[in-house]
């Protein structure tokens, strides 16, 4: 009968409807489904590692971890006894922020994932945590759970320094993508804290373990282990980073103490300084607030961040470049009566030193001889040394946003000015006594003005001194890098000499950083400020270094608008010389006596 | 003897049965059961042996004898029906279930087979009355009590299965085909009416169908983790007890509406294709013997059979597929069910009757 056929018809076509069906999911779909299924069996569970720590080279702890407890609920587990557990858990944690909105909030907002845990509170109180652990019987789903918290004991110690640790934002982790980072991890966001993160990380746990629908734990699939971060040991001294901070907490400025023989940064100052303590993963929010609205902004690192005009500091620089080009020798003399006239315009100079040589221009940093000696020389000679000491250029320190500064020049000019593009001989002079164009950062300044007292060794700044190591990397002592440029070893005297002059002659500009029974060499410089057309009290600088042989400390002070060089940046650069002297006495001391 | 069995059918069968209890064995593996007894694969297999046996009791009877008492059995059933509505064991909202101790039965199970066996009867009753809208009527009534009884349990996919066997009875049978354009058309009119007279879940279960990622964590979920199951399962599936989606729990009901999927997972492709064959030749072989049948009943019996398990088979994959929504209707010879596997394993016991006793000259 032909409805038979029709009926068989409608058979096979249901066949084969459903055949293509399957072919659809099992065929073409088939490694797409495969993967929700081991998705939906697979559960990967990660474990943090514990961040290296940071020390000073004394082996004291600047950044350390503790322990602090959280709280975290699963959100699918605690659904059925909602009710009655989440205001018990408020009622034991005590804290006025938490409330029945707020975790309701979280448990939506985690929809996706109701077997992951979701944190509700951070650094649980020592007594809230026991009231907990206590009560975790009836509060099925809750969990209390250990995570390091990252800590600096001592707050504000050397806070440019070491930087501090926060929430990796969208951005990094875009760019991290595929590493050890994960979306909720803590990143280092400024000083060593950053430049070293990957190694301070080391590197996270994992555990893959298979589950039952429920999250029912099954069998444990693959496992690696936790890498601890490494610690790392930094050239930083922490008693003359403290002397150092507490001399300029008044101030706005920077300074920096640096071992003149190896170029490790014994102390890096930048005030007003950061409490590192305020960030991290709960903000002292207070804190931060006033650190935004500081006028002196204190996120500024002035050592390395700002750059500055280096004013009479600049002269041993153009002293060298004249000695070495044969410009000048040490008998040069130039005549001073306190104007200068170049290009029509009339230059001064502090006093009339009359008849000066090399020696006693630095001395009293006579303005007039370095006009000639400036002229002479002309910008691209000053330029070539000032580039051949480091300055213009990132000093390449492990620290994050470094400034360049500015060395100029006629090319210079002729490429960054639209208009003026002429080199006037005025500029020239400008330049020759550090003001102008040119512009250094307190870092670039010590550690060109160190090359020209420790022999002509031009060193690479550095923080780091030594890694412990982990698996991931070696423990290694970190050297230190130095180019040497070569300078005529009795040119450098005589700037040496010129130098010990600005502190020990009673003529001297650096006279008020004597310390009795000390040698101590330096220079001074003052620059002048103009803020919108007003005059400012001026910016001070003090170089210094100790003893002047062979010298083993350099130093370098920068007072924001507190007047001249001579004056306040002398006097605290003596009294940081004062402080590293006597802790070496009473080292030495106890060495003997032990 | 010998010739007079239906061979095909009857190994087909065979392999059906043996695939059964190797996917419900899979599927029953790591559930846990108070004590032997409450076992779903020993209880499956119980019901097969007493299907089988029951099917070659029958095989002493001519089915047209079976024919002249399918009133009574249609009557005898409805009243079963009525008693459960009544006086039927209420699990889950719904009172589907007599039961017996240990043992209950579905009595809406049954009436599927005797809907066919009684609605056959009186159309081969009514030869020459094809064009008669009187057959049409009498039809309806025969099939609408015990639709309209199984509805209120409330089952509704059970009750939509005599619909499409209702339909190819009078199909076969014959009736002119304006009539099944006005039913079509009265349906698809009424269907408005139908959305508005469906229970709320019976709603949510098409809503669910047209949108399962929206319902994922609630009612979306089953048909999500069963096209995952179906889909992982790939070429060659898993391997037998190796199902992930069926062994982990992620995948609900699967030894009952979802036994499909823990096939799939576990068999592959290679799995379904192996078991739509079987089904395939089932369903062709029922028609071929609906052709060889001399007397009409038989004819009749056969199609409607054929059609009632090719529904359970189109509804029940399509919707593991997510093609269909779910109504709940088990897979022929594969989900647990006692009432339902005794159904599925005597109505092949008719045709291999229908084929035995027309197979000679």
């Amino acid at each position: 009968m032909k409805r038979h056929g029709v009926f068989l018809c409608i058979i096979i076509f249901m066949m084969l409807f459903l055949v293509s069906g399957l072919a659809w999911f099992q065929i073409k779909e088939g490694e797409s489904y495969y993967q929700k299924s081991e998705n939906n069996r697979i559960r990967s569970l990660s474990f943090a590692s514990p961040r290296g720590r940071i020390l000073d080279r004394d082996g004291v702890i600047l950044a350390d971890n503790r322990v602090s407890f959280g709280v975290s609920i699963i959100p699918e587990e605690i659904r059925k006894n909602e009710s009655f557990v989440i205001p018990l858990l408020i009622e034991l944690i005590k804290d006025d922020d938490l409330t029945y909105e707020k975790i309701e909030k979280k448990i939506k907002s985690a929809h996706a994932a109701p077997f992951v845990h979701v944190r509700i509170k951070k650094d649980l109180e020592f007594d809230a945590f026991a009231r907990i652990e206590e009560n975790l019987l009836d509060m099925p789903g809750v969990t209390v759970r250990p995570y390091m918290v990252r800590e600096y004991p001592y707050d504000d110690l050397a806070g440019h320094v070491i930087g501090y640790t926060g929430m990796i934002s969208l951005e990094e982790y875009g760019r991290l993508k595929g590493s050890d980072y994960q979306k909720w991890d803590m990143i280092g966001k400024t000083g060593v804290e950053k430049m070293y993160d990957t190694i301070l990380r080391g590197r996270r746990g994992w555990k893959y373990v298979e589950i039952t629908a429920s999250g029912r734990h099954v069998e444990n699939l693959k496992e690696t282990k936790v890498i601890p971060g490494s610690d790392l040991m930094l050239t930083i001294d922490n008693d003359v980073q403290r002397m150092a901070q507490n001399a300029l907490q008044d101030y706005r400025g920077a300074c920096v103490v640096i071992q003149s023989d190896t170029g490790d940064i014994l102390a890096l100052v930048s005030s007003p300084g950061l409490n590192v303590s305020s960030f991290g993963e709960s903000p002292d929010t207070e804190a931060l607030k006033e650190y935004f609205q500081d006028t002196n902004k204190p996120f500024i690192n002035r050592t390395i961040q700002a750059s500055y005009s280096p004013g009479s500091v600049f002269k041993i620089v153009l002293a060298i470049a004249g000695l070495s080009t044969g410009v000048i020798t040490e008998e040069t003399e130039f005549y001073c009566n306190g104007a200068f006239l170049v290009g029509g315009r009339r230059f001064r100079c502090m006093g009339q030193h009359g008849h000066v040589s090399l020696i006693e221009a630095l001395e009293r940093s006579c303005n007039i001889y370095f006009y000639n000696l400036g002229l002479k020389l002309g910008p691209n000679t000053m330029a070539e040394y000032s580039k051949k000491l480091g300055l213009g250029q990132a000093s390449g320190i492990d620290l994050p946003y470094e400034r360049q500064g500015i060395v100029p020049s006629p090319e210079w000019k002729k490429n960054r000015f639209k208009n003026d593009k002429r080199w006037y001989d005025g500029e020239t002079a400008l330049f020759a006594i550090g003001q102008g164009f040119l512009e250094v950062t307190p870092l670039q300044l010590i550690y060109a003005a160190n090359a020209l007292v420790n022999g002509g060794k031009l060193f690479k700044p550095k923080l780091l001194k030594k890694v412990y190591g982990n698996k991931l990397i070696n423990p290694h002592d970190v050297a230190g890098e130095y180019t040497d440029l070569s300078f005529n070893p009795y040119h450098l005297m005589l700037i040496k000499q010129g130098m010990y002059q600005v502190v020990h002659s009673p003529n001297g500009t650096g006279r008020r950083a004597k310390l009795n029974g000390y040698e101590i060499g330096g220079k001074t410089g003052t620059v002048q400020v103009k803020r919108h057309g007003k005059r400012q009290p001026d910016h001070g600088w003090f170089f210094g270094f100790s003893p002047i042989d062979k010298p083993k400390y350099s130093v370098i002070v920068f007072i924001e608008n507190q007047g001249a060089g001579g004056h306040k940046p002398a006097r605290i650069a003596r009294e940081i010389f004062k402080g590293i002297w006597t802790k070496e006495e009473t080292r030495k001391l106890y060495v003997q006596t032990n | 003897m010998f010739k007079r069995i239906d061979w095909i059918l009857l190994l087909s069968l065979m392999a059906l049965l043996v695939m059964g209890f190797a996917v419900l064995y899979s599927a029953a593996y790591r559930m846990e059961f108070s004590d032997v007894t409450k076992n779903y694969f020993t209880k499956q297999v119980i019901w097969v042996c007493l299907g089988l046996i029951a099917v070659l009791l029958l095989s002493f009877v001519n089915y047209k004898s079976i024919g002249n008492i399918s009133v009574i059995l249609y009557l005898l059933n409805v009243l079963l029906l009525l008693y459960v509505l009544f006086l039927g064991t209420k699990i889950g909202g719904a009172r589907r279930w007599i039961s017996f101790g240990i043992v209950s039965i579905q009595p809406s199970e049954f009436m599927k087979l005797t809907l066919i066996l009684c609605l056959a009867w009186f159309l081969s009753m009514a030869r020459g009355r094809e064009n008669s809208l009187w057959t049409l009527v009498v039809s309806l009534l025969i099939t609408g009590v015990p639709l309209l009884l199984i509805l209120k349990e409330p089952d509704l996919g059970t009750a939509l299965v005599l619909i499409p066997v209702m339909l190819t009875l009078l199909f076969i049978y014959g009736l002119r085909l304006k009539y099944f354009i006005a039913l079509i058309l009265t349906g698809l009119l009424s269907s408005p009416l139908v959305w508005l007279i469906l229970k709320p879940y019976q709603k949510s279960r098409i809503l669910v169908f047209l949108n399962p990622s929206h319902y994922q964590y609630g009612a979306g979920w089953a048909v999500i983790q069963s096209k995952i199951a179906i889909g992982s399962g790939q070429i060659f599936g898993k391997g037998w007890l190796e199902g992930t989606q069926s062994q982990l729990n992620f995948l609900p009901e699967r030894h009952t509406d979802f036994i499909f999927a823990v096939l799939a997972e576990e068999a592959g492709f290679v799995g379904c294709v192996l078991l739509l064959v079987l089904y395939f030749i089932i369903l062709f072989r029922g028609i071929k013997i609906s052709q060889m049948a001399r007397d009409d009943y038989g004819k009749l019996v056969a199609c409607g059979i054929v059609a009632m398990i090719g529904f359970h088979i189109f509804v029940n994959i399509g919707m593991t597929l997510g093609l269909l929504p779910a109504t709940g209707l088990p897979l022929p010879f594969m989900s647990y069910g006692g009432s339902f596997l005794l159904t599925m394993v005597l109505s092949v016991g008719m045709l291999m009757n229908i084929y035995a006793y027309n197979s000679h000259y």
